[in-house]
């Protein structure tokens, strides 16, 4: 018997813990997930109007009690009205923007409803941080974020979302639940003023660089997505229908292998991404192909904008 | 707490308007100084609107605010205003300081609510018709405002079409629990009806001069309906009460006899139904047909051993009763009552010796009574409103002096003979009359119709009304004191009942003042009951709880259901067009999976149809650029080409 009863709060938190998990990316308010309770200002309003129907009672004041069933009407309508401004909302992650430290992280969702009504004064709560009310125009999406400043490096991912809104006259707050665990990742913040690429990882590459010339005998290779636009042979490749790309040895593009290693030991973790951060944007910035080496992991060497996202990404999950 | 938004100006004038709104009617009600009060309390609140809107409560505002509420306890205190005024008061300026010191959301929506109680309290000082459409129409206003200030995106959808939605939504709602809600039998909590002012009308001592007075005013009195065919306004004598006791100037009650209870009648002729709604009065007792024999409204009061009702305590508003009259069955005049219909008081000698000649000539009490009347008939007795001042034998005065007299001169006089000539005999008050509405089919009785009669005991007949006006006036009996009195007595209801379009203008208005006054004012716990068992079931509290419940968890249900039940998906105009379409192609057996695009469909659709190839293809591009491409200067064009499009596709 107390087995039971010790179980059944947890069973029952459970329960209502659950998932609500999107299917097809979609998280949809239907009418088993959504609650309501009355808000403080709901029960002030319930607490005048008792006091009302007490005074138009004593007095029999068939008005008075006219005006307060009105506004018992009014207010069980308006429970009506507030659970039908959010039924049926559905709610998708948006495509959320990689920050620095520092910066503030921005999680956006897409909302939007199948019929004609405008959804009034919906609002986002995910722990501490809330959006702004937002109206939902009928038959488009609308992007509500979440806005977090300060955030510090790493993969911040907002779990358990609230969707709430308390139209009409805030007497009662509706809300529903979404599991959408959309992510932010925070690069490290770049080093203000970074010293240069470290030469070792340059300098070897670049005693031996010579311009590329087409006539200098070297192996080549049919062209991979990824290699960088100089390496490819450009007068052997007129001679066939595909590219080919110069590798080995005896052509070293200009490129820079930035290496965890390279930065001091006694730095501490969070100035050593740093610096890492920055060197990887000014590695970019020169135009340069790099790849990033960290203990247990190295990237290829490639540029562009997409090579430098995936290196910040490797900086941002870095643990210890 | 979570901080609410701030309130801008515009916020703040709306609030103070709906105020101004609500308190406006209180003009009429509360006494000055508290309505300077709360008229300085208001002025502030605008004075600071007008001043680059500052709600805050700085040096100014708070030195008001302090006068203000020192200066109302000191009102309070020194004045010797009613207790319900003060009260009201009170919450006026509550509402005023909230509004004043409104800056957040939160205050705004307080104030609000706090505006629908002064909204209110209009009604406790009175509660016509055109106040409930005034109170209804700041409700409303409120509401809007409300609506607005919490979510200023409402402010795009036509808030008052939207509150019009919710009152209707409620509605049925409303009606349920104005309906079944259990009244209170009486009050928990009453405040002293010592403010309440005399209102005028038939009195419990009838001295010369005080009927005259009543009638001056067209003030209604009680309205009556019939439920059979109505008698004639002859015979419609509404007694009020039986006096008995008379001290040589005044008549008054026996208060030996009203303390005891009749008991029930039997009666075997013809009855009559009717239905009074009572106004407010000052009296204890109800007006009934000769003889009342049963009244719905026992548990207010008694049936006295002559045949009045008398209530336990003046009614606290207006009061609507079913009344049954017949005639009495025969009874027997026991001695204590003849004793007492027969006595008279010192004075009046000439009177007395009259009387006493009418004895001796004539053996039947019938004769004496004709003799009586006859000599009202006589040439130099006249009926009027200015009889004169009569002094300390005013029977005598009055029979044998001035001659000049009102319905009270002669029925005092008449009994007082009557008394003297053996024949015992008291005075009855009441009305007399009425005007009857042809509109709503009901009589309106008013103060001016107040008139005093005799009834006489004949063995074999028993109390007989005998009026001894009709004798000196027959018109007053027939048509009413407007048609016996000269035009330019200064009688308020020789205006009211003027002849024409304008009379059958105040039946309409009287009329809907009635009704109103029926289905809205005097609906009570008595109505509820009778509602109940004309629905053949128990009228008592338990069942009504029953009712009520029941109805409102099936209104309850029924909303829950409409918001449950699976909606139908609302598309867009391309959608519903495209919908069209997949069933044209449905129809040729090309049915749309629901993992397939659009564009698999349409190369399905090619397949199988390829010469409509053409058309599928410019169907399919034209609702994907809709979907997804379309500006919003071109959606109507692509809309159109579209509709044509799919309307011509007709494979």
């Amino acid at each position: 018997m107390n087995d039971v009863a010790a179980r059944l709060p947890q069973q029952l938190t459970r329960w209502l813990q659950r998932k609500r998990l999107p299917v097809d990316g979609w998280v949809k308010l239907d009418r088993k997930h959504l609650y309501i309770l009355p808000t403080w200002q709901g029960v002030v309003f319930g607490t005048l109007l008792l006091t009302m129907l007490l005074a138009s009672l004593n007095f029999n004041l068939s008005l008075g009690l006219m005006l307060t069933f009105a506004l018992i009407g009014v207010a069980l309508a308006s429970m009506w009205m507030a659970y039908r401004n959010l039924q049926d909302v559905r709610i998708a992650v948006a495509q959320p923007q990689a920050i620095f430290a520092g910066e503030t992280g921005v999680f956006p969702y897409r909302l939007t409803h199948d019929d004609g009504q405008m959804r009034i004064g919906v609002q986002l709560r995910h722990a501490r941080l809330v959006s702004q009310e937002t109206d939902l125009p009928p038959h488009q999406e609308t992007l509500i974020s979440l806005c977090q400043p300060q955030l510090p490096r790493g993969v911040h991912t907002a779990g358990r979302l609230s969707i709430s809104a308390e139209f009409p006259f805030r007497l009662l707050h509706v809300w529903s639940y979404a599991d959408l665990m959309q992510e932010v990742i925070v690069y490290p913040a770049p080093e203000q003023h970074p010293p240069p690429l470290p030469t070792a990882a340059t300098a070897g590459a670049e005693s031996q660089q010579t311009q590329p010339d087409d006539e200098t005998p070297d192996q080549i290779r049919n062209y991979r997505p990824g290699d960088p636009l100089r390496s490819i042979a450009w007068k052997h490749s007129a001679k066939q229908d595909d590219l080919l790309t110069r590798y080995g040895d005896i052509y070293q593009p200009a490129s820079s292998l930035i290496r965890w290693q390279d930065t001091p030991a006694n730095m501490e973790t969070e100035a050593r991404l740093s610096r890492l951060a920055a060197w990887l944007l000014m590695a970019e910035a020169s135009g340069h192909a790099f790849a990033l080496s960290l203990p247990h992991t190295e990237t290829s060497t490639a540029q562009g904008p997409a090579h430098l996202a995936h290196c910040l990404a490797l900086l941002a999950r870095w643990q210890g | 707490m979570r901080t609410s938004p701030q309130l801008g100006k515009h916020a703040y004038g709306l609030l103070g308007l709906q105020l101004v709104l609500a308190c406006l009617p209180h003009v009429l009600n509360l006494p000055w100084p508290l309505l300077l009060v709360a008229g300085v309390l208001i002025g502030t609140g605008f004075w600071r609107w007008k001043q680059a809107y500052n709600a805050l409560p700085v040096a100014q505002t708070r030195l008001v605010i302090l006068v203000v509420v020192l200066a109302t306890i000191l009102l309070a205190w020194l004045g010797s205003f009613p207790l319900e005024d003060v009260a009201v008061a009170i919450l006026i300026i509550v509402t005023c300081l909230k509004w004043l010191e409104s800056r957040q959301l939160r205050d705004a929506m307080l104030a609000s609510q706090l505006n629908f109680f002064v909204l209110l309290t209009q009604f406790l000082y009175d509660q016509p018709f055109w106040l409930g459409v005034y109170v209804t129409l700041c409700a409303v206003f409120t509401l809007r405002n409300w609506l607005i200030l919490a979510h200023p995106g409402a402010g795009r959808m036509l808030p008052g079409r939207y509150i019009g939605r919710l009152l209707l939504y409620g509605l049925p709602m409303v009606v349920a629990l104005f309906v079944l809600f259990p009244r209170l039998e009486h009050p928990i909590w009453q405040i002293s009806t010592a403010a309440q002012t005399a209102q005028s009308g038939v009195s419990d001592t009838l001295s010369p001069g005080s009927l005259s007075e009543v009638v001056q005013s067209a003030a209604i009195a009680f309205r009556a309906e019939f439920s059979g065919p109505r008698p004639p306004q002859s015979s419609l004598y509404w007694r009020g009460l039986t006096l008995w006791d008379f001290d040589g100037q005044s008549w008054r009650q026996n208060a030996f006899r009203r303390q005891y209870q009749r008991p029930p009648i039997e009666s075997s002729g013809q009855r009559t139904d009717y239905t009074i709604t009572l106004e407010q009065g000052n009296h204890r007792w109800l007006y009934l047909l000769q003889t009342g024999l049963n009244v719905q409204l026992r548990e207010r009061g008694w049936f006295s051993v002559d045949d009045e009702f008398l209530l336990f305590a003046p009614p606290d508003g207006r009061i609507r009763y079913q009344a049954t009259s017949g005639p009495r069955p025969m009874e027997r005049l026991d001695n204590l009552t003849r004793q007492l219909a027969l006595a008279l008081p010192y004075g009046n000698p000439r009177a007395t010796a009259l009387g006493a000649q009418w004895a001796a000539r004539y053996a039947a009490p019938e004769a004496r009574i004709q003799a009586a009347l006859q000599m009202f008939a006589g040439k130099p007795f006249a009926y009027t409103l200015r009889p004169g001042k009569l002094g300390d034998d005013p029977v005598d005065e009055f029979l044998f002096q001035s001659q000049k007299g009102f319905c009270e001169h002669y029925a005092s006089s008449f009994v007082f003979l009557m008394r003297a000539a053996g024949v015992p005999a008291r005075v009855v008050v009441g009305y007399l009359g009425g005007e009857y509405n042809t509109v709503g089919n009901y009589y309106i009785i008013r103060q001016a119709d107040a008139h005093a009669w005799a009834e006489v005991w004949l063995d074999g007949k028993g109390w007989t009304r005998v009026d001894p006006t009709a004798a000196v006036a027959p018109e007053r009996v027939e048509r009413g004191i407007e048609q016996v009195l000269p035009a330019d007595s200064g009688l308020a209801i020789q205006n009211t009942r003027s002849a024409g379009w304008l009379r059958e203008f105040g039946w309409i208005a009287d009329n809907l003042v009635n009704q109103w006054n029926r289905w809205v004012l005097s609906y009570d716990r008595q109505r509820q009951k009778q509602l109940l068992e004309q629905l053949g079931l128990d009228g008592d509290t338990k069942t009504m709880v029953r009712v009520m419940v029941s109805v409102l968890s099936g209104i309850i249900l029924a909303g829950m259901t409409l918001l449950l039940w699976p909606r139908k998906r609302h598309l867009s105009p391309e959608q519903r067009l495209y919908e069209q379409y997949c069933n044209t192609l449905a129809r040729k057996g090309l049915t749309r999976a629901r993992h397939e695009g659009p564009a698999d469909l349409a190369a399905r659709a090619g397949a199988a149809l390829p010469e409509h190839q053409a058309q599928i293809a410019r169907i399919t591009q034209l609702y994907l650029r809709l979907r997804y491409q379309t500006t919003v200067a071109d959606r109507q064009a692509d809309l159109q080409q579209f509709e044509a499009a799919v309307r011509s596709f007709r494979p």
